[in-house]
């Protein structure tokens, strides 16, 4: 999963980040200005976006205002001090899907922020079922056939992913833009390493039952589309 | 006693003024007639007392009637007359903070006389509103302002807490940490600065002050800042002066200015701070540096609380956007004022004037 923070705070952004890639393994971007953070936003598929109101060169909302008539569907999660109802009517009126005040607790935006990508994925339910594998993005706790299975965090991100779109062709290059952030070097053989390993736990082939590689298409865990 | 009501003045003085009428006319008609029938008819005086008698009873009746009729009709009058008032009274009764700036009376149809005193209602609404936003604005921003740090401070904290870290990652953790309460502890100083001077009236505070001696010592407090930024800062020769005022108020206010112009002007530049006497014995006292990059329609709002030239510059200069504010709360307060004007040409100069009693 891949965060765009948009926070003119650059430590608040930082800190943010961290908690994100360690907690819960997502790659994150930052800006901290308006108009920067409306362009990443428009150039790069984020899978949430993480939006402070008060902004440099552009205004939170505008910015929010510009990607819903874009038609972008990303979930926005509004992070701001302003804390009273209309502020927090205006926001989620403007396409806004969550809004948390600051100061906030952490662990509450890292769980809101899990729910925000869920409900986006279409899987309100927090155990992804796949096979006999299941997930739980609640505690990135991964068991196969009923028994636990220790995922590095760049596996686990990769799993996640794959479930979340489970039954449906999953491009290298969507994989490289929803796994990486701007900062890390990727190399698009590093998918087919990661594949690979996880291939190597939970499929060992061939023929492959439970990662399915689509000629020139990609990749699909669980069933493949007719 | 209570006032009586106007409706009742007007219809007891129209039925005084119709009774005293109505009685003058009777009056002049009975005697009128009466000699009139004495010369015409001597004999039959018995008859004409009879008929008189009748014919006064008429006048009194109608009179009466009169006198009722024109009370009735003068008490709807003032109430018609009144309409536009209890109209506006009930639109006054409507307003709440919400809709008190919306509200123009554009539906009260009042006559010429009372227009002037709705179109000045209103004019104090808005007026009222105007207070009303700007302290909800500042409200707003204060809570900002203090939230930001907070946050700052509250997630630097937990990120650090959540798992096993090094010792070099907690202590920049906690540094961090106190840089936010730093910052949050001088915006509380500040604040509180704005609530004192909110505080109206002379305070005990208030002596001789000598304002040469107040400059010096702020240009010794601000110059090894100037140097560390490659500039200096010049104190015109100035005699002894003496003002009335608050020496901690005085050297905050000019403190603000020095600091002001020392971060804002270029780098290298030059501060100079003069002081000089009007004809009228008012002291001025100028804050001069090399900037003058302000935009001239930023000028005016320079002095608002929270108000920031650059909002992310700002910030990492450590203003709290309350300098100013406190600056010409503080010229206020001594009963002088303060103006600012820039340009490249002349760079930006801040000018406090301040009576000399």
């Amino acid at each position: 999963m891949r965060v765009l923070i948009v926070e003119d705070e650059a430590r608040l952004a930082r800190n943010i980040a961290q908690v994100l890639a360690e907690e819960v393994s997502y790659a994150v971007d930052t800006s901290t200005d308006g108009e920067d953070g409306l362009h990443m936003a428009r150039t790069s598929p984020y899978d949430l976006i993480i939006l402070d109101l008060m902004l440099p060169k552009m205004g939170g909302l505008e910015v929010l205002r510009r990607l819903r008539t874009d038609g972008r569907r990303t979930p926005v999660l509004i992070l701001t001090a302003r804390d009273s109802t209309e502020d927090v009517k205006r926001g989620l009126d403007l396409g806004g899907d969550d809004y948390l005040t600051k100061p906030f607790d952490m662990r509450e935006l890292v769980a809101r922020s899990k729910a925000l990508i869920r409900r986006a994925y279409d899987r309100p339910d927090p155990v992804l079922a796949v096979g006999d594998l299941r997930i739980n993005t609640a505690t990135r706790a991964v068991t196969f056939k009923g028994k636990a299975a220790l995922l590095t965090a760049t596996e686990y991100r990769m799993l996640e992913y794959l479930a979340m779109r489970s039954g449906e062709i999953v491009s290298k290059a969507d994989l490289v833009d929803h796994l990486y952030d701007f900062g890390s070097e990727n190399f698009s053989n590093v998918i087919e390493v990661y594949i690979w390993s996880l291939r190597k736990r939970f499929d060992p082939g061939p023929p492959h039952r439970l990662i399915h590689t689509v000629r020139g298409q990609g990749y699909v865990l669980g069933e493949v589309p007719p | 006693m209570r006032p009586l009501a106007l409706k009742w003045r007007i219809s007891l003085l129209v039925a005084l003024v119709l009774l005293a009428v109505i009685a003058i006319i009777s009056v002049v008609v009975y005697v009128e007639l009466r000699e009139a029938l004495t010369i015409v008819a001597p004999d039959a005086a018995r008859y004409t007392s009879h008929e008189m008698r009748e014919f006064l009873g008429l006048l009194v009746g109608l009179g009466g009637t009169m006198v009722v009729v024109g009370a009735i009709l003068s008490t709807l009058i003032v109430l018609w007359g009144l309409r536009p008032i209890r109209r506006t009274a009930a639109r006054l009764r409507g307003i709440t903070e919400r809709n008190l700036g919306s509200e123009d009376f554009a539906g009260v149809r009042a006559p010429a006389e009372l227009r002037p005193f709705i179109s000045a209602l209103s004019e104090t609404l808005a007026r009222l509103n105007g207070v009303l936003r700007q302290q909800r604005q500042f409200t707003a921003d204060a809570s900002h302002e203090l939230r930001t740090p907070l946050a700052l401070a509250k997630s630097t904290l937990q990120a650090a807490r959540l798992r096993g870290r090094t010792q070099a990652e907690y202590e920049r953790a906690i540094d961090e940490t106190l840089g936010d309460l730093d910052r949050m502890e001088h915006l509380m100083s500040q604040l509180l600065v704005l609530a004192r001077l909110d505080e109206s009236g002379d305070g005990p505070e208030f002596a001789e002050v000598p304002l040469d001696a107040v400059l010096a010592r702020v240009v010794a407090d601000h110059a090894a800042k100037a140097a560390e930024r490659g500039g200096a800062l010049r104190l015109a020769p100035m005699p002894p002066v003496r003002i009335r005022g608050s020496e901690d108020l005085l050297g905050r206010l000019f403190g603000n200015l020095v600091e002001n112009a020392v971060i804002h002007g270029p780098r290298g530049g030059t501060v100079r701070i003069t002081l000089s006497e009007e004809a009228d014995g008012r002291r001025v006292v100028c804050v001069h540096d090399e900037g003058g990059a302000i935009p001239a329609e930023a000028l005016p709002q320079l002095f608002d609380r929270f108000y920031r030239l650059d909002a992310s510059r700002a910030r990492t200069t450590g203003g709290t956007g309350l300098g100013l504010a406190i600056a010409r709360g503080i010229a206020l307060r001594h009963g002088g004022g303060i103006e600012i004007t820039s340009s490249p040409a002349t760079g930006t100069r801040v000018r406090v004037s301040l009576p000399s009693g």
